[in-house]
């Protein structure tokens, strides 16, 4: 789905017909432990309060089946009445955590939450937000954030990469230039990203991380700490007091408090032991994407701290000996996500001079005999990115084809994520070898994968997109979102209606205008069935058809495709040639 | 900012197409001593264009015909950044045969020898020192035979450009299983 939020007319067109005025955009840190929402606000990101707070804790919970989040939820539910953390699953969309709630609903009601909250605080619409991942989600988790934010009533202008949004927004606010490393320890997540800041363009050279490593292992390390020492339940009481421990010793030396009876103690040098492994287990990472990338460490002009971790004084210490400088803490390590979110949200919806360049964070690839991988996409890539390979068959009259795409680094398919097994049909018989099966991976810049296949002798093309078998396909979003709307099937339907109406008229529009303004580079049977569709998509219109209008909006999308890309072709020229483009 | 490659018509747009070299797209000539610098400002000014970021207020056709651009052009800057897959464009430029790709079997014995000798080398390392030197060491080799591969494009020698080729792309397997043992330190 895509909808327009402030075109850009070009001279002498007439603005496109949209109904959406009075709205604002947002950028959203949605994090394991809290997240974060920021506007931009006369040129400037700040972070929006939500119940007096900047945080808003990522817990939903039930107090006598009703439902409560953030703050609340933490205040009033008792232990098991809460869940948290659950962005720790997104990679499983479809495992139920709590109350019949999988991650992704979960996520959802934090973001409609979030939503709400600005829109009675603004008195404005929310409908469109740059939400922020970790660097190393892979495709299911980047699909099941998108959902997400779909169930919530939002649509995702981008996914944008957490310490890519750390960089933007430090970059900008300190005037960077030069190689810099994001080191962002959340709660739940560890990315370390390399990016070269110049002339207002943010290019991330590499990336890498781990999506089981956070603020909440060391928490839970504590825990077990006391559990052992005195032989208190591990439950998630205490493991909340553990990270309150945690916390407080970032400016004390010494932390004690009485739970249940018992004196609980935490002293800095016993917490730095403590963290110790994890923040080796940073540092390696953080050695292999110099090696990936084949810079020096010395090359690097500063090294910025992300994510409420690094508050603590073994990672800042264990930093400064790594990277031999004073780490860089100008920004609240908390929000900074969240400010490049809604830089980039407002870049994205009214234009800006500066461009994020990123990367793919996962090996893409796929198995191949004695299930091994042949990589397609190394990780790395710059995104968007689309590479094409050739498959043959192997037998004669073969009419089918298995084809599986992993990601991960891993040269055995056993060790790497199945993201999708594919079949490709209706092979014309030939003999072994004789096939010619193209099939192209495509990354886009929300960093998720397209997979499509042509049978190259005879042209047979088919469309996959990837999406695990657990994930939720259109259908079931639909159905998610009616039920989440207690107005009823009725306005969801023609909202629906109103929606894709809206996307055919802009079509429409943009291809008179094009037609009108380019026609030279069409032929005149090019134009006629251009014309001939376009008529049959207006005539349409009125029967309130959606599933039609949607197949009349992607055929005529198709049809149109080379002209469009002509017509870029020729307004880049000219704006390259330094004339104003028309 | 303005952008600075505006009015200098150094890219010629109508290459960006998917068959085009990557020196084309890129709007560079075909030699393996590319000027980085220029090749990233070409970059940097492409995608200031091209990239889907500059099309999330567009119709989905426009933005969908600029992704593919878009697309093409990273493939591009990919390609010209690694030296061994500078080379590779190069060859398939002048119409060779790529070695060591499928159905061409590689004929050097003498390279294959000292392929089994750099890695014999680097199973005796065992410390981080010894495996950084031989990093550098090997870096260098790269290097020379980039500028080997250089000498032999200027003077279309065909076969010293694929002997060169060859060895770069062993010298450049060495040096991933060097880095691979660097990153378990």
């Amino acid at each position: 789905m895509h909808k327009v939020l402030l075109q850009l007319s070009e001279p002498g067109e007439t603005p496109l017909p949209h109904s959406e005025e009075d709205q604002i955009v947002v950028g959203i840190d949605l994090g394991t432990t809290h997240s974060v929402v920021a506007i931009v606000q006369d040129g400037k990101p700040v972070p929006l309060r939500i119940d007096g707070e900047f945080l808003i804790p990522s817990v939903v919970g039930w107090k006598n089946n009703i439902l409560k989040i953030g703050k609340d939820a933490l205040e009033e539910c008792a232990s098991d009445e809460y869940v948290s953390s659950f962005k720790r699953y997104m990679n499983q969309p479809s495992k139920v955590l709590m109350h019949g709630k999988t991650s992704v609903e979960l996520s959802a009601e934090v973001l409609r939450y979030i939503k709400h909250h600005v829109e009675s605080a603004l008195g404005q619409e929310v409908k469109k937000a740059v939400i922020t991942v970790p660097a190393y989600f892979d495709d299911t988790a980047r699909q099941a954030t998108k959902d997400a934010a779909t169930l919530a009533g939002l649509s995702v202008l981008r996914l944008i990469n957490e310490p890519t949004a750390a960089a933007l927004s430090y970059g900008l606010d300190q005037s960077a230039e030069g190689l810099y490393v994001i080191y962002d320890f959340g709660g739940g997540t560890f990315d370390v990203s390399l990016l070269k800041m110049s002339m207002g363009v943010f290019q991330v050279l590499a990336t890498s991380g781990d999506v089981e490593l956070g603020g909440d292992d060391i928490d839970q390390a504590i825990a077990s700490y006391w559990h052992q020492d005195k032989g208190i339940s591990l439950d998630k009481n205490l493991t909340r007091l553990a990270r309150k421990a945690k916390e407080s010793l970032a400016n004390q030396v010494n932390w004690q408090e009485n739970f249940s009876g018992q004196m609980l103690e935490l002293n800095q040098e016993k917490l730095n032991e403590i963290a110790k492994p994890f923040v080796q287990k940073t540092l390696s990472i953080c050695w292999g994407i110099f090696i990936d990338a084949n810079i020096d460490i010395s090359d690097v002009k500063g090294v910025v701290l992300v994510g409420g971790s690094t508050r603590l004084q073994e990672i800042r210490s264990a930093v400064r000996t790594f990277f031999k400088k004073e780490p860089l803490i100008n920004l609240d390590p908390d929000q900074i996500v969240a400010l490049g979110a809604a830089l980039q949200a407002d870049a994205l919806s009214y234009g800006s001079e500066t461009l994020l360049l990123d990367v793919a964070s996962l090996s893409l690839g796929i198995e191949t005999m004695g299930g091994l991988v042949e990589k397609i996409i190394p990780r790395n890539t710059p995104v968007p990115t689309a590479i094409a390979q050739e498959f043959t068959t192997y037998q004669d009259g073969q009419t089918a084809m298995k084809i599986h795409v992993v990601q991960g680094e891993r040269e055995l398919v056993s060790g790497c994520r199945s993201l999708a097994e594919f079949v490709l049909t209706d092979i014309p018989p030939m003999v072994a070898g004789a096939a010619r099966i193209q099939v192209t991976f495509e990354v886009d810049a929300d960093g998720v994968l397209t997979v499509s296949a042509l049978e190259k002798t005879t042209e047979t093309f088919q469309r996959i997109t990837v999406k695990p078998s657990y994930g939720l396909n259109h259908e079931d979003l639909e159905r998610m979102i009616q039920e989440g709307f207690e107005k009823g099937v009725e306005d969801i339907e023609k909202r629906l209606l109103i929606e894709v109406e809206v996307e055919a008229k802009q079509l429409l529009h943009s291809l008179k205008v094009a037609i009108e303004a380019d026609s030279d580079l069409l032929s005149n049977e090019e134009k006629e069935n251009l014309e001939s569709k376009a008529n049959y998509l207006k005539s349409i219109l009125s029967q309130s058809d959606r599933e039609m209008i949607r197949k009349q909006i992607k055929d005529l999308s198709v049809m149109s495709q080379s002209f469009a890309e002509r017509r870029i072709s020729r307004a880049i020229q000219k704006r390259l040639m330094g004339q104003p483009v028309i | 900012m303005l952008n600075p490659l505006l009015g200098s018509g150094v890219i010629d747009i109508e290459t960006i197409r998917p068959q085009a070299t990557p020196f084309a797209l890129l709007g560079l000539e075909p030699t393996f001593d590319i000027d980085q610098k220029k090749m990233e400002f070409h970059y940097f000014c492409l995608q200031r264009e091209l990239h889907p970021d500059r099309f999330v207020n567009k119709t989905a056709h426009e933005a969908n015909g600029a992704r593919m651009m878009s697309a093409w052009v990273n493939n591009a800057y990919s390609k010209l950044k690694d030296p061994i897959l500078r080379a590779e464009s190069l060859l398939r430029i002048m119409g060779l045969s790529i070695p060591g790709e499928k159905d061409t079997s590689v004929q050097n014995p003498i390279l294959l020898n000292e392929v089994m000798e750099w890695r014999e080398e680097l199973a005796e390392i065992h410390s981080l020192q010894s495996l950084e030197d031989f990093h550098k060491k090997f870096n260098e080799i790269l290097q020379e035979c980039g500028e080997h591969f250089s000498l032999s494009w200027k003077n279309k020698d065909i076969l010293s450009m694929q002997k060169s080729y060859l060895k770069m792309v062993y010298v450049s397997k060495v040096i991933e299983e060097a880095k691979e043992h660097k990153r378990n330190y």
